[in-house]
C-alpha cells in the first residue's frame, strides 16, 4: 500500500475502514487525472494523426479540408511571441527588481509599493478575453483618438497606386502620392506601369473608345456564358436523381458539344474547342458533388483562356476606366492606430503574460541571499551595480524559466487574439501591421466549422502546437534543473 | 563607472583622480536614469489596470447613457435598471431587443458550477494524497501529469468537450438507424444507411455539462497545486500531535490539516471559480450560442443538457461576427466585459483577503 511516511499508527475497526476508503478515493482521483489527460491525447492524436504531413506544415492553406495548411498560424505564432517577448520581458524584469530591490522605506511609498504588488496580482486574475477588448480598444484602435485603422493619422511604409484593367482584365498601375488622390478616368496620353513597385516597365496600352471594344467583350462574354449554361443543363440532364453522377458516354459528349457550341461565333478554332470538351465531357463520366463541379469550373477556364488568348484584348483599355486604390506596404510599414495586426496581437499577448512573469522573476530574485548584496555593497557597489552584476545573474535560470513558461501561456493563448486576428488568412504577414492567425486560433476556427472533415484537420494543428508546448515545458525543467543552484 | 573601475584595475592613480569626480556624477545619474526606468515598468501595470477599468466604464456609461443604432437600424435606449434585472437577453435578431444581463450570468454560473463540482473534489483530494499520503515515486508521475494539463491550451480543451465529451455523453459509440415516417430506413445519396446517435438523455450537440466537465478538468490543476502549497505549509507538530492522540492517517489529514489549511484552500477554490468564470475558449466552441431562456422557463438553468450561452461565450460572438463599431452590439459587449471583470475580480480580490487574513500563523 502506498502508506508511507513516519507515522503508522494502526487505529482498528470502522475507523480503519474508512482510513482505507479515503486512500481508495485519493488513488481514485489521481488516477483520474491520469486517465483523463491519456484519453484527451489518445483521442486527438487518434483524430488528427492521419491529416499530419509535410505539406501540412508548409503550406498556405485553403478553403478545402485537403489543402488546409498549418503555415500562416506556425509564422503567425511566431511573430506574435517575438513582439510579446521584446516587450514583456524587460517590461516584467523590470518591475520585478522595482518591487524587490528597490523597496520603500517612507511610509507613504510603502502603501504605493503594496498596491503595485497587489494590482499585479489582480492583473494575474482577469480574463483573457478582457485583455482581447483592451487591446482591440487601446491598440488597434488608440481609442479612436488617431483617426480609423483604415484611415489611420500616421503611416509610413506606404505607396499607393491607383489600379486599372484593360479590356481583357489585365491590370496596370499608376503612382499617386497618397490615398486621397481623386480617381481619375482613363484618358489618352496616360503612362502605365506594369506592376505596382517603382522602377517597374511602362505598358503598352492603347485607350480605345467604349463604342469599339465594348461590343466585342460582350459578345464573347455571351457566347461563353451560353457555352456554359448549355453544358451545365444538359450534363444535369443525364442525372438520374438530382444530385447523383452523371452518365456521358462519348456520343452524349459530342452531342452536348455540338449543342452548346452551335449559334456562337468564337474567334478561336471552334473545332479544337470542341473537341477539347468532349474530351472534358466524357471524362466527367460518373461523377458527382464538389470533383464534378471542379471539372466544370476546369473546363470553362480552358475554354474562356483560349478564347480571350484568341481575341486578344490586352493592351486596350476602355477610355474612361475608372480605377481601384490599391497600395503597397513595405517591410518596414507602420501606421497609428495600429489596426488588427501582429503588433497588437504581440502587445496583447504582453499584458496578458506579463503579470506571470513579474510574479515569477519576483520570486527567483527573492531567492538569491541576502548575504549575496551586503556583500557586493560592502565592496562599494551601486545599488544598480549590485542588482545588474550580483543578483540578477543569480536569478536568471529562475526567471528564464517562469518567462519560458509564461511564453508557452502565451502559445497556446486564443481568447484575447479572438478580435484581433484575421478569420481565414492564406497568407505570411510581411509587417506588423499585416493580420495574422496563430496556432490556437486557427484550431479554434477548424474546430468551430459545421463539417465534421475539419475536426481531424483541428486535431493535426492541435498535435503541432502540444509539440510546440511540450518542448517549450522540456526547455523549462531543463534550465531549471541545469542551473540549480543551492545557498 | 566603467571608467572607473578600469582605472583601479590598471593602476594609474593620476587618471583615477582626474576621473573620479565626472564619473561619480555619471554614475549617480545613470543609477537615476535606470530607478526612472524600473518606476515606468511598474507604473505600467499600474497603468493597464486603470486603462481596462477606464475603457469597460466609459463604453458602458456610454451604453447605458446614449440613444445606440443596432445593426437593423433601429435605435435603442438601454437603461441599467434592465440590465442588472432582466431575464432576456436578446440583443443580436428580433423585433424587440433585450439586453438584461440575468441569462449570460445564469449560463457563467452553470458552467462554472458544474467545473467546480467536478474539480473541487477531486482537485483538493488529489492535494491532499499528494501533501499526505504520496510517496516521492508517486509524486513523480502524479506531478508532471498536473503540470502537463495546466500547461494545455484551453482551445484544445474546448476541441475535446466538442467532439469527444458531448458525443460520448449522447451515446455517439451506440448509433441507431434514422427512419422515414413510413418506417423505411433513410438512406443518403450514395445508398448508406444514415444513423444518430442514441442519446438516450437528449443531450444537445452544444450542452452546458461538456462544456462544465472540460473546465473542471482545466481548473484540478490549479486546486490541487495551490491547496497542496496549503497543506503542506501546515507544521508537522500538528499531524504529530493528531498521531500522538491516536488518530488514523485519514482523520489526521481530514480533521486537522485541511482545517489549519482552510484559508489557503479557499482561496485555490476562489482563483480556480474566477478561472472557471473567465474561461472563454471552452465554452465558445462546447457550450452553444443560446442564452438561457430565464424569462419563458426559469427551471432551464437546472438543466445541464440544454445549451447556454456565457458572458465570455457572447463576447466571442459578437467580435467573430461583422457588428459595427460604436453600435449597440458592440457596446454591449463592453458592459458585459465589465460585469465579467467586476465578477473575477471580486473573488480575486477576495481569495486574496481570505489567504492573508485568515492564515494561521505557526511560528
Amino acid at each position: 500500500m502506498a502508506i508511507s511516511g513516519a507515522y503508522n499508527t494502526r487505529p482498528t475497526g470502522p475507523r480503519m475502514a474508512k482510513n482505507r476508503l479515503f486512500l481508495l478515493l485519493c488513488i481514485f482521483a489521481a488516477v483520474m487525472s491520469i486517465l483523463i489527460l491519456l484519453w484527451l491525447l489518445i483521442s486527438i492524436i487518434g483524430q488528427g494523426a492521419g491529416m499530419l504531413s509535410w505539406s501540412f506544415l508548409t503550406s498556405l492553406g485553403s478553403k478545402d479540408v485537403d489543402k488546409a495548411g498549418f503555415l500562416p498560424p506556425l509564422i503567425g505564432s511566431v511573430c506574435l511571441l517575438g513582439i510579446c517577448a521584446l516587450t514583456a520581458i524587460p517590461l516584467g524584469i523590470g518591475t520585478a527588481i522595482l518591487l524587490e530591490e528597490f523597496k520603500p522605506k517612507n511610509p507613504a511609498l510603502v502603501r504605493i509599493h503594496g498596491f503595485v504588488q497587489l494590482n499585479i496580482t489582480n492583473l494575474a486574475g482577469v480574463p483573457s478575453i478582457v485583455y482581447g477588448i483592451l487591446g482591440l480598444t487601446a491598440f488597434a484602435n488608440v481609442f479612436g483618438v488617431l483617426g480609423t485603422p483604415m484611415d489611420p493619422s500616421f503611416a509610413i511604409g506606404q505607396k499607393w497606386y491607383q489600379e486599372y484593367a484593360d479590356a481583357s482584365g489585365r491590370l496596370y498601375y499608376v503612382p499617386v502620392n497618397s490615398r486621397e488622390v481623386p480617381l481619375k478616368p482613363a484618358e489618352a496620353g496616360m503612362t502605365f506601369l506594369t506592376a505596382p513597385r517603382s522602377g517597374a516597365e511602362v505598358a503598352q496600352v492603347t485607350i480605345e473608345p467604349e463604342a469599339k471594344l465594348a461590343p466585342l467583350k460582350l459578345r464573347i462574354e455571351k457566347d461563353l456564358e451560353s457555352i456554359e449554361e448549355t453544358i451545365v443543363t444538359q450534363l444535369d440532364a443525364t442525372r438520374e436523381t438530382r444530385r447523383g453522377p452523371v452518365h456521358v458516354d462519348q456520343a452524349t459528349a459530342q452531342r452536348i458539344a455540338d449543342e452548346a457550341f452551335a449559334g456562337t461565333a468564337l474567334k478561336a478554332d471552334t473545332q479544337e474547342l470542341k473537341a477539347l470538351t468532349v474530351t472534358a465531357l466524357a471524362a466527367m463520366n460518373g461523377k458527382t458533388g464538389r470533383e464534378l463541379r471542379q471539372d466544370r469550373r476546369d473546363l470553362f477556364q480552358t475554354l474562356s483562356d483560349k478564347e480571350l488568348g484568341a481575341v486578344d484584348l490586352t493592351g486596350f483599355m476602355i477610355a474612361g476606366t475608372i480605377p481601384n486604390r490599391k497600395d503597397v506596404k513595405s517591410w518596414y510599414f507602420l501606421q497609428l492606430p495600429f489596426g488588427r495586426g501582429v503588433l497588437a496581437g504581440g502587445l496583447t499577448l504582453m499584458l496578458v503574460i506579463l503579470p506571470i512573469i513579474i510574479v515569477a522573476s519576483q520570486e527567483s530574485i527573492r531567492a538569491v541571499p541576502m548575504s549575496q548584496r551586503h556583500g557586493s555593497l560592502a565592496l562599494g557597489s551601486t545599488k544598480w551595480q549590485s542588482v545588474s552584476k550580483v543578483v540578477l545573474p543569480a536569478a536568471v535560470p529562475g526567471i528564464m524559466t517562469g518567462t519560458i513558461l509564461a511564453m508557452s501561456r502565451a502559445i497556446g493563448e486564443a481568447a484575447p487574439i479572438l478580435m484581433l486576428g484575421g478569420v481565414f488568412i492564406t497568407f505570411l504577414p510581411s509587417n506588423v501591421m499585416d493580420g495574422f492567425t496563430a496556432m490556437p486560433l486557427q484550431i479554434f476556427n477548424w474546430a468551430g466549422k459545421p463539417q465534421q472533415e475539419f475536426r481531424s484537420v483541428a486535431a493535426a494543428g492541435i498535435i503541432v502546437l502540444l509539440v510546440v508546448l511540450l518542448s517549450f515545458n522540456a526547455l523549462a525543467v531543463f534550465i531549471r534543473q541545469k542551473a540549480q543552484k543551492s545557498y | 563607472m566603467a571608467t572607473f573601475s578600469t582605472t583601479i584595475n590598471t593602476g594609474l592613480p593620476s587618471v583615477t583622480r582626474l576621473g573620479k569626480e565626472r564619473s561619480v556624477r555619471l554614475r549617480n545619474l545613470r543609477e537615476r536614469l535606470i530607478l526612472a526606468a524600473l518606476i515606468f515598468c511598474g507604473f505600467f501595470t499600474v497603468a493597464t489596470t486603470v486603462t481596462i477599468i477606464g475603457i469597460l466604464g466609459l463604453h458602458a456609461w456610454e451604453f447605458f447613457t446614449h440613444e445606440m443604432v443596432d445593426a437593423q437600424g433601429n435605435i435603442t435606449r438601454v437603461s441599467f435598471l434592465e440590465f442588472i434585472t432582466g431575464l432576456e437577453w436578446n440583443p443580436l435578431l428580433g423585433a424587440e431587443k433585450h439586453f438584461g444581463i440575468w441569462p449570460l450570468i445564469a449560463g457563467t454560473g452553470m458552467v462554472a458550477t458544474i467545473a467546480m463540482i467536478f474539480a473541487l473534489p477531486l482537485g483538493l483530494i488529489t492535494a491532499i494524497w499528494l501533501s499526505e499520503y504520496a510517496n516521492p515515486k508517486v509524486r513523480a508521475v502524479i506531478k508532471p501529469v498536473l503540470e502537463i494539463i495546466a500547461g494545455i491550451p484551453t482551445v484544445v480543451f474546448g476541441f475535446f468537450a466538442l467532439t469527444i465529451i458531448t458525443p460520448t455523453l449522447r451515446f455517439a459509440f451506440w448509433q441507431v438507424p434514422l427512419t422515414n415516417p413510413d418506417g423505411s430506413p433513410m438512406l443518403d445519396s450514395n445508398g448508406n444507411v444514415l444513423t444518430e446517435p442514441l442519446n438516450p438523455l437528449n443531450f444537445g450537440t452544444y450542452n452546458a455539462l461538456a462544456a462544465g466537465l472540460a473546465v473542471g478538468i482545466m481548473c484540478i490543476p490549479i486546486v490541487t497545486s495551490l491547496s497542496e502549497d496549503a497543506l503542506r505549509a501546515v507544521p508537522r507538530a500538528l499531524r504529530e500531535g493528531a498521531y500522538g492522540l491516536g488518530s488514523s492517517k485519514f482523520e489526521t489529514s481530514v480533521k486537522v490539516v485541511v482545517p489549519a489549511a482552510l484559508s489557503g484552500i479557499i482561496a485555490a477554490f476562489l482563483l480556480a471559480i474566477a478561472r472557471a468564470v473567465g474561461e472563454t475558449m471552452i465554452v465558445a466552441l462546447a457550450a452553444g450560442a443560446t442564452p438561457v431562456r430565464l424569462f419563458e422557463d426559469p427551471a432551464a438553468i437546472l438543466d445541464p443538457r440544454t445549451q447556454v450561452q456565457p458572458m465570455t461565450g457572447f463576447m466571442v460572438q459578437i467580435f467573430l461576427g461583422d457588428v459595427a463599431h460604436g453600435g449597440v452590439e458592440y457596446l454591449s459587449c463592453y458592459t458585459v466585459a465589465a460585469t465579467l471583470f467586476i465578477i473575477t475580480f471580486l473573488l480575486t480580490l477576495i481569495g486574496g483577503v481570505i489567504r492573508r487574513r485568515f492564515r494561521q500563523a505557526y511560528d
